[in-house]
């Protein structure tokens, strides 16, 4: 187990446990990470409560780790939408939001109330994971849609051990998306290339004023050439890219750090999408994050009703972002994360229909780099 | 609670102590014609305190009783030793069943419970049984509203400015809160217009490192604002307009090329070509007012001439 010590994480100030997952062997494990916290056995509906009550829900719900069971559905689809290219992503439903604090994180008005969960009834994730590897035609999934991978790797054996289990076997790639650089426990695992790391990329100044508590860009990319040096094929998303005066030359310079530590034949995709999110969070973003200046862009309401920058605005940025890896990095695939045809096709050169579809371009990139089986 | 109704001399009401106070009401004059008239029919109810009397209910009677000259009143008079949440209690009882509370009477009797019960939990019980809001983010509000200065305040209560708009003005400065109320005195206008510019105004002075102030004492809001030529709704959609094309200059600068490019079409007044919202998706609109057969014929020839002039592809940039 790692150190406990992570000073950019947001301290636990209080455990809640469901009475119904008091006695199971992950409570009892994640919990001896927190000697000196106060612990609470506790109905979930009562957790919730004091958390809506408090005066700020969304931070009350950083603060507090809920320890439950997830009566639902481990394996679920990403909510995409009609309206734009969607990946047709898989979802392992390991938990919930996120100790970090970033002022876009649409989590913070997704989850009613926003609070960090932990599922620990693993061995009803594992049964469902095995009956989903054995069956499925999907080749993707990861953890890093409602929670970020890698800060249960910190406390837990849970990443150590989806890691171990997607080696053995040769259908599916998990992917773990994170904004941390916590990946000392990932050394030595047997892997089998079979798991991606992946990372959220921003430029500084957007990870300055805007992602409270994660990893540099620096620390990001250390993390990342550790994975590489571990055999572990590598992911970056560009999202959300943010549009400001000046930022494109920001993100070339990413670019070309990435580039200069990161070797392109190991990635497997880099995403774009640039900052959406539903209107409410406008607010959110003012009252919370007064120093950010994200929402002061040119916005429209898009067809999912979300607002998304003006499209030529859009299209403009990823033009010199798509130019900027193309020069470094003319093979990786790129793709779009919730993008209209007509922006593909006005900046990619083609539609993702005209190939098959989002889908069955990123199958066939994990397939390559992770050795999956092809039928 | 143990009341004894009683007479007091009205100079021992301590009439400056406004700590109960929950209406906003000030106009007198109908409350003074009744009492002239039948009396005072509903005594005050008043603390016995070391200093004299505080008022808990009645400060408008009170005051009619000043202005008709009369010197002895009853009163209900509520003992020393009581504690002053009971004397909370009793101050809304006695305002909620004489009228519904409006949103800043609401905000001091919601601020006045809170006074005394500082955790949330029990605050919602007690809240509840005084029938007023319980809803935190609620309560946050009035607690904001209750903050604001009486001038905001008395907006709200009188409709002139939305809860959301009167909230968002009072977190900002002095100055840009004067610079506002000075617009929105001169040129009357919707609450959802008052919204809109000091939305508008706040992100454009975010964007720009500005205070709100500065973007609208700008030459161009100053300019409209003492135009002759402009009446108060034209200054106002001339203000509006501005600090749109400030704040979204591409995607205004592209709907007036759009409209440069449908002008040049010429189409009938009864015919409309609009473009996806927001130029997001490629769906265009196409909207016809005809009467009969000679109408459509029209603006079937209309919409021909249309498509066959050049300037059409200009309303499809890609």
């Amino acid at each position: 187990m790692q150190t406990k010590s992570f000073p950019n994480l947001n301290p636990i100030r209080r455990i809640y446990i469901d009475p119904a997952v008091e006695h199971m062997p992950q409570t009892l494990e994640i919990l001896q990470n927190f000697d000196d916290v106060p612990q609470k056995v506790c109905p979930t509906d009562q957790v919730f409560e004091i958390i809506n009550q408090s005066s700020d829900p969304i931070q009350t719900g950083k603060e507090v780790l809920l320890l439950t069971a997830n009566k639902g559905r481990f394996i679920r689809g990403c909510p995409g939408t009609r309206h734009y290219e969607c990946c047709r992503y898989v979802i392992l439903h390991v938990g919930t939001y996120c100790p970090m604090d970033c002022a876009y994180c649409i989590l913070q008005t997704f989850f009613h109330p926003p609070v960090l969960q932990y599922f620990v009834n693993h061995e009803d994730m594992l049964a469902e994971l095995d009956h989903f590897l054995e069956t499925t035609s999907q080749r993707r999934i990861g953890t890093g849609e409602y929670t970020d991978s890698l800060i249960w790797s910190h406390w837990t054996t849970l990443v150590a051990n989806l890691v171990q289990r997607f080696g053995r076997q040769s259908q599916v790639a998990l992917e773990l998306k994170t904004k941390t650089n916590l990946v000392k426990n990932l050394e030595n695992l047997a892997h089998n290339r079979k798991t991606i790391l992946a990372w959220s990329l921003n430029t500084e100044s957007v990870i300055r004023e805007n992602e409270v508590g994660t990893a540099s860009l620096k620390e990001r990319l250390d993390a990342a050439l550790s994975c590489q040096q571990w055999g572990y094929p590598l992911a970056f998303h560009f999202d959300p890219i943010i549009i400001a005066d000046g930022i494109e030359d920001e993100y070339l310079a990413v670019i070309r750090e990435l580039f200069d530590r990161i070797d392109p034949d190991n990635i497997v995709w880099i995403s774009l999408g640039s900052l959406r999110c539903m209107p409410p969070l406008k607010a959110i973003i003012h009252r919370r994050f007064p120093q950010s200046r994200i929402m002061y862009g040119e916005f429209i309401s898009g067809l999912d009703n979300k607002l998304r920058y003006f499209k030529p605005l859009r299209i403009n940025i990823y033009r010199q972002i798509i130019s900027g890896i193309r020069k470094m990095a003319p093979q990786v695939p790129l793709y779009f994360c919730m993008e209209s045809g007509d922006v593909w096709e006005q900046t990619m050169g083609f539609r993702p229909d005209a190939k098959g579809g989002l889908a069955n371009l990123l199958d066939g990139s994990a397939i390559k780099q992770c050795n999956l089986n092809s039928s | 609670m143990d009341f004894n109704v009683c007479e007091v001399a009205l100079h021992r009401i301590d009439q400056e102590d406004h700590s109960f106070r929950i209406t906003t009401q000030r106009d007198k004059s109908s409350l003074l014609e009744s009492m002239a008239t039948i009396g005072l029919l509903v005594p005050p109810v008043l603390w016995s305190q070391p200093s004299g009397l505080t008022i808990v209910s009645g400060f408008r009677r009170i005051q009619a009783c000043q202005r008709l000259g009369i010197q002895r009143l009853a009163a209900r008079l509520v003992p020393a030793d009581t504690q002053p949440l009971a004397c909370v209690r009793m101050a809304v009882i006695e305002n909620t069943t004489q009228r519904p509370l409006n949103l800043v009477e609401t905000a001091r009797a919601v601020q006045l419970v809170k006074k005394w019960i500082p955790d949330y939990s029990e605050l919602t019980a007690e809240l509840t049984a005084l029938e007023l809001p319980t809803s935190r983010a609620l309560v946050d509000k009035l607690e904001r509203l209750n903050r604001l200065n009486r001038d905001l305040q008395a907006a709200v209560v009188d409709g002139e400015v939305s809860l959301a708009v009167a909230l968002e003005t009072g977190l900002m400065s002095p100055s840009d809160q004067k610079v506002i109320w000075k617009i929105f005195s001169a040129l009357p206008m919707s609450v959802s217009k008052q919204k809109e510019v000091v939305s508008l105004a706040r992100d454009i002075a975010g964007r720009d490192h500005q205070t709100v102030g500065d973007v609208l004492q700008s030459d161009a809001i100053q300019t409209i604002l003492h135009s002759d030529q402009f009446d108060r709704n034209q200054k106002t959609a001339a203000i509006r307009r501005h600090l749109r094309m400030v704040r979204y200059p591409n995607l205004s600068q592209a709907e007036l090329q759009y409209q440069a490019a449908l002008a040049a079409l010429k189409l009938d007044s009864h015919m409309r070509i609009d473009p996806p919202p927001g130029f997001e998706g490629n769906l265009f609109t196409l909207s016809l007012r005809f009467r009969n057969r000679r109408d459509l014929e029209a603006a079937y020839r209309n919409l021909g001439a249309a498509l066959e002039n050049p300037a059409i592809d200009s309303l499809f940039p890609h």
